[in-house]
């Protein structure tokens, strides 16, 4: 910084008129009293370090601050193109700023960047740490502006513009702006009304009367035809879509309160509304930007997932080593990731030994073992040692990818509720309108010079934004709070089916079991195999199958193969070896009568050896079983496993009652024959091999990692290795329709106590607006709540 | 109580504008309470900062009474005084608003004097440092309260010429409001609010809004000489 700017607030010090500090024995210029008196405040209270801090790096902050080097590759084209928009003469770039701690970080950022020449305007966002910077590319580059925000003490990484023109910050960004214009509007236009209510007690001069009046009409048009505007624009799009919307009475309310008041001013007549159009108008923005906010939290956490990628990436040609962004990389290259890097994409490992935090994916916090052949994916963190990677997925198909992008989907799921309640609302819009035309036609005749002031009271204490906000609010509420727990709704209906079930069924392997399953022991049926060759034969025929056990059979070198392999879901795997028709699976299945456990292996119908393969249960699944049961619901499990085996671990678990040895088709049976009874079913499985029977739930939950992820059809995913989550979800999902139940009687109840007193004519417009606007933030409100539900 | 609305418009708008100085300027002092970087400790520290303000606001209260109780006496003693006291608060409010308007940086030599008051301060806000508990908190607002900053005289000088304690400590009142959202939101983007005020076409519409305040301050006396300005009951 240079010497004309204040030590305490950078501000720039007016050379004729300079005070000075003395820090740590020196002389700091500062700008005025004010920052002086703060600065020996500061130097006086012992927390001088305030200053060294916010230039040195922040804890945590693992950059060395100084190794500009490192910035230089963003100066070429291609990074430029890869993380900037603009021409040849500007770029324009958003960098998410990592280590910002406080409000000031923002200021301090902000007028740093203003000091670089070049840079042309620097905006940050101190809630998602982003800053959005337009520069002149002859003057600096981006390598320099990250180089300084480096040296500043924090961690630059620029965002390439797809994932920062995120059309739901812009939108936030608006609905900020407008709610300002609404707030300053109200509390001037408050004053104002203030002001004339005293006058028409006490008397005013009526010149003074007309005045603020005046005053009043400039600032309440920039609130309606500023902040007011999608009110206007959505009942207009309502009208033509022929569904009217709760916008539709709004827009009629603040449209003829304004015009009434225009027309009053004007003709100098006996009241306006100005001041009732206004906070009208702010309630509604602010409670629009509330519920907005509900539905964008989830966001915050998808734009955190994107932020975890590096921006470039070490590419391993040869020998040579080069420099690229990472959004350029292909499937099959060999990339260098060093410790404390972030792994850029998914893929496999080549070379080194390390462990891996995959805790953003998995919710597990324990480091991962890692060596060559295993398979690492994106957003995971290299934690020891120096590794390369074979890419085979980028971007948007990588598992974080895939995560981002069902959040997102999960967030526009509309449960029947929903739309139901949109359908609803479309009717009682008409009613509103109806009742209102009543009740101006009758005030009209009785009492014309009151009409219209009753009229517009009605209109505005019945709008139904509490009736529409009550049920998305709280459904937009609980997707967020479940996509904390790691659980990702794509289908909105679950969580009320999730609130009803008294039935849960669990699949066993992969589901209550961890799903990597060992061989314990291997028995020989046939002499002229030894254990060695039946392995390599069973690990051979097993290459296809995505069946959890499969994992089990895995062989790192292999010298058989088979041919021909066809899975026989449920049953097991067949192909052919040396020219002869091999099959493992169950004992019927390689032509042994009878239900024995074990998993045989057979060639021609001829049983040649016997496996058995045991699973642990996951650590949770009992607990999570017995918190399920402490909720009322009770617990199943249904596996393709013989009888043995599925009765051990339904005992270890506590789970009463269970059913072995079924086919998909058969689970499907049990799902229906409880369906029948009139019970709702929750079914939890892997989602890949429970696909049908997931389907025939009425909600279906699945476990799912990597690359199954994506091809999974289940109403919620659940990300991770942990089954409690599931117990935690039903208590969210219950406390949600609880708050929805609540909602609605408080909406319905205002409303229809509301209704008549205004049409009686007992409520004024402003008092109107105040019981509208309170009801519809109630209703918000109580639907936040639900972020806190569920917790420990 | 009619006669009051455009001071504490001014003082209002003022607030809002001048919240973006006090922003850089106490900086400084979110180090003085516990730094962390943790969200959760931020949403912990939005009562404290609530308290902290309330406190700021009340010591603004306390020095716009006293000053206009000062204010109102030089009234009372003498009756003829009243209009010229309403046209000088009206020329302050314009005075203030150009102020707003450009960014100008008037009254130093007041802001030196308030220095020197202030190191009388200091020792009382040392001893709150830092700040641990909420009462703390309304203590170092209290104190804070007296930091020697241009605008917060300028708007003292407003609130003189309001004639009545009461008065005055509204005018200060709502200025203290208006520095609030700055000072408040430092979750929802303060930064972005203060950023939107520092730009040129706000400064100068806000500026000119409160110099619309200053002529009818200034009016509404000249209005009460005129015939058809009589009161009507």
């Amino acid at each position: 910084m240079s010497d004309s700017a204040c030590f305490h607030c950078a501000l720039p010090v007016d050379p004729r008129d300079t005070y000075h500090v003395d820090i740590d024995g020196e002389q700091q210029p500062v700008c005025c009293p004010g920052c002086k008196a703060v600065a020996e405040l500061i130097r006086d209270t012992g927390m001088s370090k305030y200053y060294a801090m916010r230039e040195a790096p922040l804890p945590g902050v693992g950059r060395p601050a100084d190794d500009a080097a490192e910035w230089d590759i963003y100066n070429s084209d291609d990074m430029v193109a890869a993380f900037a928009e603009g021409d040849d003469a500007e770029a324009e770039a958003t960098i998410y700023v990592g280590g910002m701690y406080c409000a000031a970080c923002s200021w301090l950022i902000e007028t740093s960047m203003t000091r670089v020449t070049g840079i042309e305007s620097a905006d940050i966002n101190p809630v998602t740490h982003r800053l959005r910077v337009k520069w002149l590319r002859d003057k600096v580059g981006l390598g320099g502006i990250l180089a300084t925000l480096a040296n500043l003490g924090y961690d630059p990484q620029p965002l390439a513009p797809e994932s920062a023109a995120r059309p739901e910050l812009l939108e936030q960004r608006a609905a900020l702006k407008r709610l300002l214009v609404a707030s300053l509007g109200m509390m001037q236009v408050m004053m104002f009304a203030i002001g004339l209510y005293a006058g028409d007690y006490q008397g005013m001069e009526p010149s003074m009367q007309r005045f603020l009046r005046w005053v009043s009409f400039a600032v309440t048009t920039p609130v309606v035809f500023y902040s007011a505007r999608p009110f206007f624009t959505s009942a207009w799009r309502g009208l033509l879509a022929r569904s009217p919307g709760m916008d539709l009475p709004v827009s009629i309310a603040v449209g003829s309160a304004y015009a009434g008041s225009v027309y009053a001013t004007l003709t100098n007549a006996q009241a306006v509304w100005f001041d009732s159009v206004v906070m009208f108008v702010f309630f509604l923005t602010l409670g629009r930007f509330l519920e907005m906010r509900a539905r964008h939290r989830s966001i915050d956490r998808s734009v955190a997932l994107s932020n975890v990628l590096p921006n470039t990436v070490t590419l391993i040609d040869g020998d040579s080593q080069t420099t690229i962004p990472s959004n350029q990389l292909v499937a099959g290259n060999i990339v260098l990731v060093r410790p404390g890097e972030s792994i850029p994409a998914d893929g496999v490992m080549v070379d080194g030994t390390t462990s891996v935090d995959e805790a953003l994916l998995t919710g597990e916090a324990t480091p991962k073992p890692k060596s060559p052949g295993d398979e690492l994916v994106a957003g995971s963190i290299n934690l020891d040692g120096v590794i390369r990677l074979r890419v085979e997925t980028t971007g948007a198909d990588t598992t974080l990818g895939t995560i981002s992008r069902l959040s997102e989907r999960a967030r526009y799921a509309r449960p029947a509720y929903v739309q139901l309640a949109d359908r609803v609302a479309s009717y009682i819009v008409v009613a509103i309108l109806v009742v209102a035309a009543v009740v101006g036609t009758y005030w009209t005749i009785a009492a014309p010079d009151r009409a219209f002031v009753i009229t517009l009271s009605v209109l505005v204490v019945t709008c139904p934004c509490a009736l529409a906000l009550a049920t998305p609010a709280a459904f937009a509420a609980a997707g967020t709070r479940l996509a904390q727990l790691r659980l990702l709704v794509t289908n909105g209906n679950s969580i009320e089916v999730l609130a009803r079930s008294r039935r849960v069924l669990f699949d066993k392997t992969g589901t209550v079991t961890r799903g990597s399953p060992a061989i314990e022991h291997v028995e020989l049926l046939d002499d002229d195999y030894d254990e060695n060759r039946v392995r390599q034969i069973a690990a051979a025929l097993e290459t296809v199958s995505t069946h959890p056990i499969a994992r089990a059979f895995a062989l790192a070198d292999n010298p058989v193969t088979a041919t021909g392999q066809q899975v026989a879901v449920g049953l097991g795997v067949a192909g052919h070896v040396d020219g002869r028709e091999w099959r493992l699976g169950r004992a019927a299945y390689v032509g042994i009568d009878g239900d024995v456990p074990g998993i045989y292996l057979g060639v021609d119908q001829h049983p040649v050896a016997r496996f058995e393969v045991s699973d642990q249960p996951r650590e949770d699944a009992a607990r999570t079983i017995e918190r399920l049961a402490s909720l009322g619901l009770s617990s199943g499990l249904v596996s393709g496993d013989a009888e043995p085996a599925v009765r051990a671990t339904a005992a270890e678990l506590g789970i009463d009652s269970y059913h072995a040895s079924c086919s998909p088709e058969q689970k499907l049976e049990i799902i229906r024959a409880i369906q029948e009874r009139g019970e709702s079913v929750v079914m939890i499985g892997d989602g890949i091999n429970d696909a049908p029977v997931l389907a025939g739930a009425d909600t279906s939950i699945a476990l799912a990692h990597g690359a199954e992820l994506a091809q999974t059809s289940a109403d919620v995913l659940l990300v991770g290795e942990s089954l409690a989550p599931v117990a935690t979800a039903v208590q969210v999902s219950r406390g949600t329709l609880r708050v929805v139940r609540q909602n609605l009687t408080w909406a319905i109840g205002y409303n229809s106590l509301a209704l008549p007193l205004a049409a009686l004519g007992y409520v004024p417009p402003w008092a109107a607006a105040i019981g509208m606007s309170a009801s519809s933030l109630i209703v918000v409100l109580n639907a936040l709540r639900i972020n806190r539900f569920g917790a420990s | 109580m009619t006669e009051l609305l455009p001071l504490l418009s001014a003082a209002l708008v003022a607030g809002l504008v001048g919240s973006a100085h006090c922003l850089g300027m106490c900086a400084g002092i979110s180090g003085l309470f516990a730094v962390k970087a943790e969200a959760a400790s931020m949403r912990a520290s939005v009562p404290t900062a609530f308290v902290y303000n309330a406190g700021r606001v009340i010591t603004y209260a306390v020095l716009g009474a006293i000053v206009a109780a000062f204010g109102s006496v030089i009234v009372k003693a003498s009756p003829n005084m009243a209009v010229g006291i309403r046209m000088l608060s009206g020329i302050i409010i314009i005075l203030v608003g150009l102020q707003v308007a450009f960014n100008l940086r008037a009254l130093r030599i007041i802001e030196r004097m308030g220095g020197k008051l202030w190191a009388r301060i200091a020792p009382a806000a040392q001893k709150l440092v830092p700040v641990t508990s909420l009462p703390r908190a309304l203590g170092l607002g209290l104190v804070w309260g007296w930091l020697p900053c241009g605008l917060v005289y300028s708007v003292l000088m407003i609130a003189a010429t309001s004639a009545s304690p009461v008065g005055g400590a509204a005018t200060m009142v709502a200025f203290g409001i208006g520095t609030m959202p700055a000072m408040m939101l430092t979750g929802l983007g303060a930064a972005r609010v203060s950023g939107a005020m520092q730009r040129r076409g706000t400064r100068l519409g806000l500026g000119i809004l409160v110099i619309v305040m200053g002529l009818l301050t200034i009016a509404m006396p000249l209005g009460k000489l005129m015939p058809g300005g009589m009161p009507h009951h």
